[in-house]
């Protein structure tokens, strides 16, 4: 330990790997004074570099002290590199490697920045611990550090940790490296995946609903049916009168008939609950066999045609719908009988006949009112105004009082207004009958230039009845089309929108960069297509904290372990296309941008965190 | 994502689903039963009109069926049912995300879009028919004009995969100079693949009399692979057994199809994968990242709407790197064209306003925030990644 601590005072500050020693001995000699505990802290920091400090054998600490002596930045990444993993993956390990790397410890002596409190870098600590508390900090503080231009050694250890943690295995590292490495990174997959599975509500949720409406339908049934059987029953052993043996008996045999066609129907509710629970599981089960490392890609592909059969019901494509189901062999996972429900209902409101939308809101009465849903409301005053369009006004005034005053409490605006109509109509015989004559026609278009009733009488009815006239309007009916589809998801669990729509939003957000706009963008970006552009017009764009490069020859990322390169003239490519390159040309490069020769040895590492 | 418990509690919810429609079935059945008892009774008295027979067997029945009270048990079974039902629902609740579309944004997307990019990633993936269905149900004529690239496309591939390369290399031909600017050599393997195929099914002749028509002319290009197949030559017939037996493995068919389709889609202006599978793909990714800082922002809900960039990155895997991008270590945004980044003699790179504000407005030299050497504003030179 004293070797260690001692060995390193002496050099110079010009690696790496000899100014974080130096840091530390600087930070470990303050903190030991101003606590005390000299011995104490000396263990500690040893067995944080260094593990054990007390193996006498010279093992892992001294190939550990002459690594870090070297200052050879890729030793000593490699170093830091295998230890984290080794630390982490320790249970009960007290103090990993990676929170030894916290800047404000490791500081330079002299002002440094404000010490972050602990509880930040525990938060932290799980999962990459170094990675994320580094870049909490460094975003929390200025990073310039004005008198002495030195930053708080962050960028260096995001590199030193960025080398040891993010990058995959690297052909110069230590034999632990990469196995550890390489369960990092499928770790992180499950990880991903596990939280990807999080957002598939809907799958397992739509089947169930219907389900539960089926066993809610075969309950009533037989409800009904019994209360029927025991009332007769109990009515032809109840009543004075004396009847005939022949007619009792023709009652008895005509309930007995009624219960075995309650038989029947219960036989055929029940395989349709079981069909509806086979569906279930079978859905539980495909997202169980995600965790089939081979099927990942099949698995992928099928949730990519369940979003877009999902979008395709929604917007009433059926037979796409249908067809796409059947191509992908989704069809147990898709909702598409529970659609089609739906689209009796879609069909007859688009056909301006309300019949079957309200026998859907008698049937599920109890949920919408629990939903507190107008669907209802709006529905009964459609009918209202067809009947006012068709100039049947005691009618329309006997349907409003039967199934528009329930719902008075809470909507009277609407019911006001939707009213006034009918109040107007029956004026049709004094002049204003030509502005009601406009207002009855679909044209949104009022002009009032034919009325002959005195200016202010027909400003009165315009101001009252110009809201009004958009309830004449056809458009009308699409609003009730849309506002069904919204209750029928809602119903059955669905999400609001479509989810196609969800993720096209989020991944474009996430895909979203000023550079997707340019005119260099890259083919295989999909905001390099005009549709997907437009689209992500509104969307906010996405934000790195770390530079992530591409290669414009390889079209590979340049990270560690193909660091770029910088030609004379400015411009960067990756170490391996350059390499190849110049050994294709016998050691001269062409910069496919400008069209500049150079000699491979002109070329200039670039270190970019 | 604990699926096993969530398999459980169905597994309880099934087994009463089961219990109780077995057991309603059963109810049925049995006053079934006690009602055809009676009619028996009835019909077996010698006295057909007495009152007070006729009134105690119904009296009977009543009774007997008050007994086991039909009604009751159903409403129990029901019940029952009910309460494992709900409690399926909570744990599917706690597992899962209830409501993912919290996250989405108010902007309309427009459906003539939508449709026009659905039609063509169906066009894309070869389903020419659910395209095509998919398009009279939309009502977006527009959108077939994509349907005749990749019909093309899919032909050639369909009839590589028969292994006849002569579509493939018609279109090579017709493309050879937007091949050559791209620096692919698909002609050449495909010429390659070919001459294989001609030396294995037919004569050395042909082979020969192919090569010296399609490879001869451009032959100084070809330096490497020309003597390779002269070499085939000398082994027609026992090819698996030359040292150049791997030209013949089935892979190369794979492996060049999928090149044609790479270079057939850069040639149209279209990327390798559908654009939409990577837009949803990335989605999926970036969904839960974007829902926890939607739960952040709740409070400020506008702000969610309105913002222009996110304040915390989406972690994307590699496959979504698009774009060089480059962030300045010290101030932690993305270079742009007003604030480039600027490469110093020491070899690290920051961003040129950061280099500014280190150096007192260019005045003098300043260290390096990574390594202590120092460096001048001049001697730092602009960077094009």
């Amino acid at each position: 330990m004293k070797l260690f601590f001692d060995g390193k005072r002496k050099s110079g500050t010009q690696n790496l790997g000899s100014f974080l020693a130096h840091q530390c001995v600087a930070f470990g000699e303050k903190k030991a004074s101003s606590q005390g505990g000299q011995a104490r802290e000396r263990r500690t920091w040893g067995r944080l570099l260094l593990g054990s400090p007390y193996e006498a054998d010279g093992g892992p600490r001294q190939t550990g002290v002459r690594t870090l002596q070297s200052g050879d930045p890729n030793g000593i990444a490699a170093y830091v590199r295998a230890r984290p993993m080794e630390e982490a993956a320790r249970p009960g390990a007290p103090y990993p490697l990676a929170r030894a790397l916290r800047p404000p410890f490791l500081a330079s002596a002299s002002r440094s920045p404000p010490m972050v409190s602990r509880c930040l870098f525990r938060r932290g600590i799980d999962g990459y611990p170094c990675d994320q508390a580094l870049r909490s900090s460094a975003s929390r503080f200025p990073c310039l550090d004005d008198d002495h231009h030195y930053l708080s050694i962050s960028p260096a250890m995001d590199m030193a940790v960025d080398m040891a943690i993010d990058a995959a295995p690297n052909g110069d590292a230590s034999a632990a490296a990469p196995a550890v490495a390489a369960a990092h990174t499928s770790t992180a997959r499950l990880a991903q995946i596990a939280e990807s599975l999080k957002l598939e509500h809907q799958l397992v949720r739509v089947p169930l609903e219907h389900l539960k409406k089926t066993i809610r339908s075969n309950y009533r049934l037989a409800e009904r049916e019994f209360t029927a059987v025991l009332n007769s029953v109990a009515e032809a052993s109840g009543s004075s009168d004396s009847r005939s043996m022949d007619e009792t008996l023709t009652r008895l045999s005509s309930l007995v008939t009624r219960l075995q066609g309650l038989k029947r129907k219960l036989e055929e509710g029940g395989k349709v609950e079981n069909v509806q629970v086979q569906r279930c599981r079978a859905r539980l089960e495909h997202l169980g066999s995600v965790a089939d490392a081979d099927k990942l890609d099949d698995w992928k592909d099928a949730r990519l045609n369940r979003i877009l059969v999902d979008y395709l019901l929604r917007m009433s494509y059926y037979d796409s719908a249908k067809n796409l189901a059947e191509t992908a062999d989704i069809q147990e996972l898709a909702d598409i009988d529970v659609f089609f429900e739906a689209k009796r209902v879609i069909e007859s409101l688009r056909n301006k006949d309300l019949a079957p939308a309200l026998v859907w809101c008698a049937e599920n009465k109890p949920r919408l009112k629990k939903s507190k849903s107008k669907l209802e409301f709006q529905l009964r005053l459609q009918e209202f105004i067809e009947l006012v369009r068709a100039n049947e006004h005691m009618k329309a005034i006997f349907y409003a009082r039967r199934y528009l005053a329930p719902w008075a409490a809470t909507n009277m605006k609407e019911m006001q207004r939707v009213v006034t109509t009918l109040a107007f109509r029956h004026n049709t015989e004094c002049s204003i009958y030509k502005v009601c004559q406009k207002f009855s026609s679909p044209h949104k278009d009022h002009s009032l230039d034919k009325v002959t009733a005195s200016g202010i009488e027909v400003d009165f009815v315009e101001f009252l009845l110009g809201d009004s006239s958009v309830l004449f309007e056809p458009t009308q009916w699409d609003y009730l089309v849309e506002q069904f589809k919204q209750e029928f998801c809602r119903l059955f669990g669905m999400t609001n929108e479509p989810l196609l729509n969800i993720y096209l939003q989020a991944g474009l957000t996430a895909l979203k960069t000023p550079l997707c706009y340019k005119e260099a963008c890259s083919k295989e970006d999909p905001l390099s297509q005009e549709g997907f552009r437009k689209l992500a017009e509104p969307l906010p764009f996405s934000k790195l904290h770390h530079s992530k490069l591409v290669c414009y020859i390889s079209k590979k990322p340049m990270d560690h372990e193909n660091p770029p390169l910088v030609l004379p003239n400015g411009h960067v490519y990756s170490t391996k296309a350059l390499e190849e390159m110049s050994r294709q040309n016998d050691g001269r490069i062409t910069c496919p941008r400008t069209g500049e020769v150079c000699n491979f040895t002109e070329l200039v590492k670039a270190f970019i965190s | 994502m604990e699926l096993d418990l969530i398999q459980d509690a169905f597994d309880r919810v099934s087994k009463k689903q089961k219990l109780s429609s077995s057991k309603t079935q059963q109810l049925v059945r049995q006053i079934e039963h006690e009602i055809e008892q009676a009619i028996m009774k009835m019909q077996s008295t010698e006295n057909a009109t007495s009152c007070p027979e006729l009134k105690q067997i119904l009296a009977d029945l009543k009774n007997k069926l008050n007994e086991f009270s039909p009604m009751n048990q159903l409403e129990t079974l029901q019940k029952d049912l009910n309460i494992t039902l709900g409690k399926y629902v909570k744990v599917t609740e706690k597992s899962f995300n209830p409501d993912i579309s919290k996250a989405y944004r108010n902007v309309d997307f427009d459906p003539h879009i939508v449709n026009q990019i659905i039609a063509s990633h169906f066009y894309r993936q070869g389903l020419f028919d659910l395209g095509d269905c998919f398009i009279s149900e939309a009502n977006e004529p527009e959108a077939a004009a994509l349907k005749t690239p990749f019909l093309e496309m899919y032909g050639i591939l369909e009839s590589m995969r028969r292994r006849n390369l002569e579509l493939a290399l018609n279109w090579a031909s017709s493309h050879s100079e937007w091949l050559a600017q791209n620096g692919s050599n698909l002609e050449l393997k495909l010429h390659q693949l070919q001459f294989v195929e001609i030396l294995q099914n037919d004569s050395v002749q042909n082979a020969l009399s192919y090569v010296r028509k399609h490879l001869a002319p451009n032959a100084s290009a070809h330096k490497v692979e020309i003597p390779k197949l002269m070499g085939c030559l000398v082994w027609s017939g026992k090819l698996h057994k030359s040292p150049y037996a791997d030209l013949l493995s089935p892979n190369h068919w794979e492996k060049l199809a999928d090149e044609f389709m790479q270079q057939f889609c850069s040639c149209l202006g279209q990327s390798y994968q559908s654009p939409l599978s990577i837009a949803i793909a990335a989605g999926i990714h970036g969904l839960p990242t974007l829902l926890k800082l939607e739960s952040v922002m709740a409070v400020k809900k506008q702000e969610w709407q309105a913002m222009k960039q996110l304040p915390v990155p989406i972690d994307l895997s590699k496959d979504f790197q698009f774009h060089s991008i480059f962030v300045c270590p010290v101030l932690r945004e993305q270079g742009s064209d007003e604030n480039p980044p600027m490469l110093m003699p020491c070899g690290h790179v920051l961003s040129k306003q950061s280099i500014v504000k280190l150096s007192k407005s260019s005045t003098r030299p300043f260290k390096c925030p990574y390594c202590p050497l120092e460096a001048s504003v001049a001697q730092c030179r602009q960077l094009h990644f």
